[in-house]
């Protein structure tokens, strides 16, 4: 029993850092239905950022240099994130739902997804970057964010007037927009505050994990993403569970020897979950979206 | 261009306008692309004497077959499949493994090169047996795998076929890829726990894991002496399928089930009413999609001059974009626009191909990365592909031909007035 409890303990460690990407999938398909494919890309660009912080600042306090870090990238995917909304998303909303119109955003998410990861591969090389070692203890640190930043999503969406335009824009977009709410400007800012907080994981990830590289985002990403579609995409509860549960599959799978890739058995709970509970374990019709 | 292939190109064009009043239009030009494809296999080695030409020409007609299967999905049933080389993998595998069998069964050896001697006439009447069992395998496989994926991600919202075939190419491509048996022949401590090769659920995981670890993991299927698998699949084969799937797929869009198709696509609640069937439908669109990918993907395994080892890496996620972007760029619904996205995505690829291994790049890109940036022509190609398309989507949603058939606006015009 006791061989259990590590891989149990690393599990909810790596699924809290998944849970935070899960929320940037989660929070724009909230607001647009739409699954942002390019999130998993702002994450690797998250973590070169980051990186690039670090560097800078490597002569500084390791908590001082990291909470630098941290602001730095989160602020520079916020910007990403803001733009891709901008070119790759915004141009389609408003056209009506006809005919071939209704795939045109999944086309263009999965181009952003595609251009962002290449302009990473000819900007920062294929090669793979090691992070420095800061922390000798980097859970309590994940724990802590994770924690901390679902606590103060949960206040935002609930108590704020901003949360109060997301959650209309997300149940009727139409009459968000007729009520007064700036709708392009709610979308751009969950846009940002979604890209932010895959900055946060992609240094939380990278100062536990190691390395930062171009297709980074595949692998971590696709894991994320499948978290939220597994908690139930769209509510910020479900990216958390769904998260904590994939972490810990991830970790049971390798602690029951298996030799294949992780990602075999995260796609097979995918595709099982959708099979049978297609919105999640935490989403349902009449579930209030965020 | 060879003469050969312009000659299928301008038979096609002088044919298709008669077939539209002539009701054997079909049947002449089956006998024609048949003709054309055995003067092609015969003529094709002498007047092209470099492989790589011979292979950029037969990977268009492959790549012709994956888009026109795609655009099925994707275009006319209005569907977004992300995970077609997952249907290429199951295919290409089969296929290999099939041929690689039956040489076996035919003596084995190498296969002759192309001149006319009499073995190579021996081996060629051969592929008549062998290379139709393997493709009509490869994408039998193919078509199962896709009734299994499609019966219950269509009666979802779209986006969720999106996933659940990503997610299926994926967990496909892993698999093959990083299958590894460890004591007692089982794939982790858990199988192993349940009993192995001799316990209750054991024999199920055993078989299924030897098999998918004979496959040769990450390094890809060489037949099973490693010597590669043996291509049967000369240019007769190769130009006389992909003009077989154009004629299907040109059918299959002007029927009376595409037409069906196509008003689900636009209309889901309305064609209901009308009484076509909404899952039915996509579901049927979805295993000839899959059929078709199957099928490309078991031309492309078996193609002379082709790569005789099947790898993994040959279906990861850049595949399937491409596919999506051949399908997209000519005109999702357009049959010849499919074509023609083929085309253009092939040759780009190849010669990007041919442009990063010259001396000029090369230098250039050592001399780029001292200051920390790469030259990856290909990655440069991704992100040209990827802006082309945001900004198609965003300026020009239906592609570049949208639903029009280029050369053939006579028939688009007389098939559109007709009553449906």
């Amino acid at each position: 029993m006791n061989g259990i409890l590590a891989p149990l303990v690393t599990g909810i460690a790596q699924g809290s850092m998944i849970a935070l990407i899960a929320l940037g999938y989660s929070m724009v398909y909230g607001v647009l239905k739409l699954i942002n494919f390019a999130h998993s890309e702002i994450f690797m660009m998250g973590s070169f950022f980051g990186l690039f912080a670090l560097q800078h600042f490597a002569g500084l306090n390791p908590v001082l240099a990291t909470a630098l870090a941290m602001i730095l990238a989160m602020f520079g995917t916020s910007l990403l994130g803001i733009t891709v909304e901008r070119f790759a998303y915004r141009p389609l909303r408003g056209r009506g739902k006809s005919s071939l119109l209704r795939i045109t955003p999944l086309v263009t998410a999965l181009g952003a997804s595609v251009f962002l990861q290449n302009l990473a591969q000819l900007l920062f090389t294929a090669r793979q970057r090691p992070y420095p070692r800061l922390f000798a203890q980097t859970r309590p640190l994940i724990f802590a964010t994770a924690v901390v930043v679902m606590i103060a999503l949960e206040l935002v969406v609930k108590r704020t007037w901003f949360g109060k335009a997301m959650r209309a824009l997300s149940t009727n977009e139409e009459a968000a927009r007729l009520m007064g709410i700036r709708t392009s400007r709610v979308i751009g800012i969950t846009f940002a505050i979604g890209s932010s907080l895959a900055a946060l994981g992609a240094i939380l990830y990278c100062l536990d994990q190691g390395d930062a590289y171009p297709t980074m985002g595949v692998g971590i990403g696709t894991r994320a993403f499948v978290a939220a579609v597994l908690g139930g995409i769209g509510s910020i509860p479900g990216a958390m569970l769904g998260g904590l549960l994939l972490g810990v599959l991830g970790e049971l799978v390798k602690f029951s020897g298996f030799e294949g890739s992780v990602d075999i058995p995260v796609f097979i709970v995918l595709i099982a979950v959708l099979l049978v509970r297609p919105a999640g374990l935490l989403g349902s019709t009449r579930a209030e979206k965020v | 261009m060879d003469s050969a292939k312009q000659a299928d190109e301008s038979k096609k064009g002088h044919e298709k306008p008669r077939s539209a009043k002539d009701r054997f239009g079909g049947a002449i030009f089956v006998v024609g692309s048949l003709l054309v494809a055995l003067v092609a296999e015969f003529l094709l080695p002498r007047l092209i004497e470099d492989s790589s030409v011979r292979n950029i020409l037969m990977t268009i007609c492959c790549n012709a077959v994956v888009a026109l299967s795609l655009n099925v999905i994707n275009g006319m049933a209005g569907q977004f499949s992300i995970g077609h080389a997952g249907f290429m993998a199951l295919g290409a595998y089969t296929a290999a493994l099939i041929v690689s069998a039956m040489h076996t069964s035919f003596g084995g050896g190498t296969l002759p090169p192309t001149s006319f001697d009499h073995d190579y006439l021996v081996a060629f009447g051969h592929s008549f047996a062998i290379v139709p069992v393997a493709l009509l395998a490869g994408a039998l496989v193919a078509a199962l795998f896709g009734l299994l994926v499609g019966l219950p991600s269509l009666r979802l919202r779209g986006d969720y076929l999106a996933i659940v075939t990503l997610g299926f190419a994926e967990i496909l491509r892993l698999s093959v890829a990083t299958t590894r048996l460890g004591n007692d022949e089982t794939v982790g401590e858990a199988v192993h726990a349940i009993g192995g090769p001799n316990g209750f659920f054991g024999p199920v995981f055993h078989v299924g894991s030897v098999f998918l670890s004979s496959l040769g993991g990450k390094k890809g299927y060489s037949g099973p002496d490693g010597a590669g698998v043996p291509l049967y699949a000369g240019p007769f084969w190769v130009i006389f399928i992909t003009a077989l799937v154009a004629l299907v797929a040109w059918r299959l869009k002007f029927s009376g089930w595409g037409r069906a198709l196509r008003a689900l696509r636009e209309d889901e609640i309305a064609s209901e009413a009308v009484g076509v069937d909404p899952t039915r439908y996509k579901v049927t669109s979805f295993v000839i999609s899959a059929f078709g990918g199957g099928l490309a993907g078991a031309l492309y395994a078996i193609m002379r001059d082709g790569n005789p080892v099947v790898q993994p890496d040959s279906f990861t996620f850049q595949t399937s974009f491409d596919a999506i972007t051949m399908v997209i760029i000519g005109g999702s619904g357009s049959v010849t626009g499919a074509i023609l996205g083929a085309v253009f995505v092939t040759v780009t690829v190849k010669l990007i191909e041919l442009v990063q291994h010259a001396d000029v790049v090369q230098n250039l890109s050592s001399s780029l990365e001292a200051h920390g940036f790469s030259l990856d022509l290909n990655a440069l190609r991704m992100m040209i592909y990827a802006g082309v398309i945001i900004a198609l989507m965003v300026l020009r949603p239906e592609g570049v031909f949208g639903e029009r058939e280029p050369f053939f606006k006579k028939r688009m015009r007389t098939r559109e007035g007709a009553p449906a």
